[in-house]
């Protein structure tokens, strides 16, 4: 836990007095960080396992949802408002959603260059509702005292970090590879006209 | 063509997406960050007072302590009749604040009261004071004025007007004392005065001080203080606002018990003794509202330090500590509740869960084993919801729970208990330690060396072969050996007709043309560590002379210290007049 701990204290405040104690334990994340990881975790493995990342953004709906999501965030975020434990993780929650739901088709559609496999259907759309449903109502009964419960979270966090660390490292390789290679074919095509 | 301008297009809101979503969440982050942060989350370090054991301390030393490696880092230290009090750790963990009275007869400069500069703190390495004695008959009012230079928020207004004037009728020669508001970086690396408050008081007074502790708000932006009024037999309690530097005066406080600010920083509370009763006087920080509370109640005999009254995390809610158990009163509308655990005899030291879901507290209670201690102290937790109580641990081999300056401290998560007290040392001294209890083990450590300084080093240590054998004096005998390290030696001694023997290791030190040995209880402390505690012993003894006759006494480290500070001259004629000498004739040259 002291590596987990220690990894997120580049990402969270860690403030005891704002974070969930399961089992006896604290959490190694803020509240709202909880919200954030917990939230970003479960999307991803919702879009992974259902492979709808890969028929590209969100429709208009969800879209409008996510954007909604990501500007809650600065008024509640930056303490605008601040009314309690359950809040603050719902913030989390739904902003963690909205990070999941862009990034990973965002990422899928650079991978391949603008090209969608499929197309988002009305079953997809219910999902996704289904799914932020679940999301907005973790809150009534978030956390469940148990040390299991603990370690399920910690690691559903893990892998909302790493998801987006991958996105993230994908993504960087990917661009970089075509700026090199763009940069090498300029260089060659300029030798050529020279020549 | 129509579909590549589609891919395109996907492409550009793709990236679009992309980088708006990444920057949000890189902001996010970042504002997590960069907001507050409480100290040590995981409550693996403390910031401690340790002085020596006794009434009359004479060294005062502020340490940080890490639980698990046992490192500790010196943050300031003041000798002679200087103080030190108990420090508070800023939640934000950046800063321990403490208050420092400067030994007598020192003087410096440091930002005072009148300064109207003097709001954001400087750095001082090290700095002033006094404790002198006011004799102003002209102009009385001054000096009366310069105790009460804070601004008045408290309720009535004309209180802090009668109090001023009363003091100013009563005594005209009065003794003051300068005391600094002193922050320190957790890491040693910052000493800062940030205001120097001049406090009326006797000897005892000062005293008083030193088990105190100034109360930082939760956002750290002001620290709350005790100002005494010594003569009157009260202190007020003041707030600074660190950015500014502007001060307030908030509520009168007759027994100088330690006051709680809430958690929102809006709210200060005060308990005193008021003849059978106790006056709970709540205050607005801003002078607004003040409200004075009388209740039945006996409070536990502790240093004020000891959390009489504490607030909840909701800010509501006052959780007072009496004898009779804990009662939780509501702060508007006054009402009390009463809380005992049905299983325990006594409850105290309540600390309110990082979360401000659970409280944890110490209860006693009678121990049924036949052959066990009397008393039994666990460590147990209340559910503020359900009321639900748990025990958490019980601890193990508690020294004397009625010595005075015992005094426990709970984490905020539960997870351990700490004791700062006196214990007998193997020599059956009394030395002053830390006891820790996490549930499963029980750490002892001993504070009086982390004070002491080495009165030598590695190049004073000598090993003379002559000293090893078997030594006889009139009712003792002693058994010296080599050591386990280099240039130590192992002792053994023993009183005539016991067979109780004491182990030591030693070693001999030559300083100024004098022989000592540095004797340890233990051997394993001879090893090296990072703070020199090799050549710490826990006592010394002059070796006079080893041959014809082993000639031993025994010395403290402080008369060593003294004696080493002395001409070598006078020195040879004290040896020859000392009266503590034992003499040993050597029974056999092999141990």
């Amino acid at each position: 836990m002291k590596v987990v701990s220690y990894i997120f204290s580049f990402l969270c405040n860690q403030d005891a007095s704002r974070s969930f104690e399961i089992g006896g334990q604290l959490l190694p994340f803020c509240q709202r960080c909880t919200g954030v990881y917990v939230g970003m975790g479960i999307s991803f493995v919702y879009l992974l396992l259902s492979d709808h990342y890969k028929k590209g953004l969100p429709r208009s709906s969800i879209l409008y949802a996510n954007i909604a999501s990501l500007l809650i965030m600065p008024v509640f975020g930056f303490h605008l408002l601040d009314p309690g434990p359950a809040w603050r993780f719902w913030t989390g929650l739904v902003f963690g959603n909205a990070i999941a739901f862009l990034i990973l088709p965002a990422a899928s559609i650079i991978r391949k260059e603008g090209k969608a496999s499929g197309y988002h259907t009305r079953v997809s759309t219910i999902l996704f509702w289904v799914l932020f449903g679940f999301l907005n109502a973790m809150p009534f009964w978030f956390p469940i005292q148990s040390s299991y419960f603990y370690y399920v979270v910690v690691m559903v966090a893990l892998i909302g970090l790493l998801c987006l660390l991958f996105c993230m490292v994908t993504i960087t390789v990917f661009l970089t590879r075509k700026i090199v290679v763009y940069l090498i074919l300029k260089g060659f095509s300029n030798e050529c006209a020279k020549n | 063509m129509n579909a590549q301008k589609t891919k395109k297009a996907t492409y550009n809101k793709a990236l679009l997406a992309l980088v708006a979503t990444f920057s949000c969440f890189l902001i996010y982050v970042l504002a997590c960050v960069r907001s507050p942060v409480s100290w040590s989350p995981d409550y693996s370090k403390i910031a401690i007072l340790v002085t020596p054991p006794g009434d009359d301390p004479n060294k005062f030393a502020i340490f940080t302590y890490d639980i698990a490696t046992g490192k500790r880092l010196l943050l300031d230290e003041v000798e002679k009749d200087g103080f030190l009090c108990a420090p508070s750790w800023s939640p934000d963990g950046k800063w321990v604040a403490y208050y420092r009275v400067e030994p007598t007869g020192q003087t410096v400069k440091s930002p005072s009261e009148g300064d109207p500069n003097a709001g954001a703190p400087e750095s001082v390495p090290t700095a002033a004071i006094t404790t002198k004695k006011t004799d102003q008959p002209n102009s009385p009012t001054a000096a009366v004025e310069k105790l009460f230079s804070e601004e008045n928020k408290m309720l009535p207004p004309f209180m802090f007007e009668i109090v001023k004037e009363k003091l100013d009728e009563e005594d005209k020669d009065r003794e003051t004392f300068d005391v600094k508001l002193m922050l320190a970086r957790p890491d040693g690396t910052e000493r800062r005065v940030l205001r120097v408050i001049e406090s009326e008081g006797d000897e005892n007074h000062r005293k008083m001080l030193m088990l105190m502790r100034p109360e930082w708000t939760k956002d750290c932006k002001h620290l709350f203080y005790d100002r005494m009024i010594g003569s009157s037999d009260f202190c007020y309690i003041g707030s600074l606002e660190i950015d500014t530097g502007k001060m307030y005066a908030h509520l009168l406080d007759q027994s100088s018990n330690q006051a709680a600010v809430s958690p929102d920083g809006s709210w200060v509370v005060s308990l005193s003794e008021a003849g059978e009763e106790v006056m709970l006087t709540v205050a607005r920080v801003d002078g607004n509202f003040h409200k004075y509370v009388r209740l039945a109640l006996n409070l536990h005999e502790g240093p004020p330090a000891y959390p009489a009254v504490a607030w909840f995390p909701d800010a509501k809610h006052l959780l007072i500590s009496a004898k009779e158990g804990f009662r939780i009163m509501d702060a508007d509308t006054g009402s009390i509740e009463e809380h005992r655990d049905p299983n325990a005899g006594d409850i105290a030291y309540p600390v309110f869960s990082a979360t401000g879901n659970t409280l944890y507290y110490l209860a006693v209670c009678e121990a049924n084993e036949p052959n066990g201690p009397e008393k039994l102290i666990s460590l147990k937790s209340m559910n503020l919801k359900d009321k639900a109580i748990k025990t958490v641990f019980a601890l193990s081999d508690v020294p004397d729970l009625d010595n005075e300056k015992s005094i426990f401290s709970i984490s905020p998560d539960g997870k351990r208990v700490i004791m700062r007290t006196e214990i007998k040392s193997a020599g059956e001294e009394d030395r002053s330690a830390l006891l820790f209890w996490d549930g499963k083990t029980r750490k002892v450590v001993e504070t009086d060396r982390w004070i002491e300084k080495p009165l030598y080093g590695n190049e004073n240590l000598v090993f003379e072969k002559k000293l090893i054998g078997k030594w006889k004096a009139k009712d003792s005998e002693i058994l010296i050996s080599k050591g386990t390290q280099k240039k130590t030696y192992r002792i053994i001694s023993r009183e005539k007709d016991s067979k109780e023997e004491r182990h030591f290791g030693a070693n001999l030190v030559s300083v100024k043309g004098m022989m000592f040995l540095g004797m340890f209880f233990d051997e394993s402390l001879l090893k090296k560590d990072l703070y020199g505690s090799q050549f710490l012993p826990n006592f010394f003894v002059k070796v006079d002379q080893i041959e014809p006759k082993l000639l031993l006494r025994r010395m403290y480290h402080e008369e060593v210290a003294e004696m080493l500070k002395k001409d070598p001259n006078s020195l040879k004629q004290e040896t020859a007049q000392a009266e503590n000498v034992l003499e040993f004739e050597r029974i056999s040259a092999r141990p």
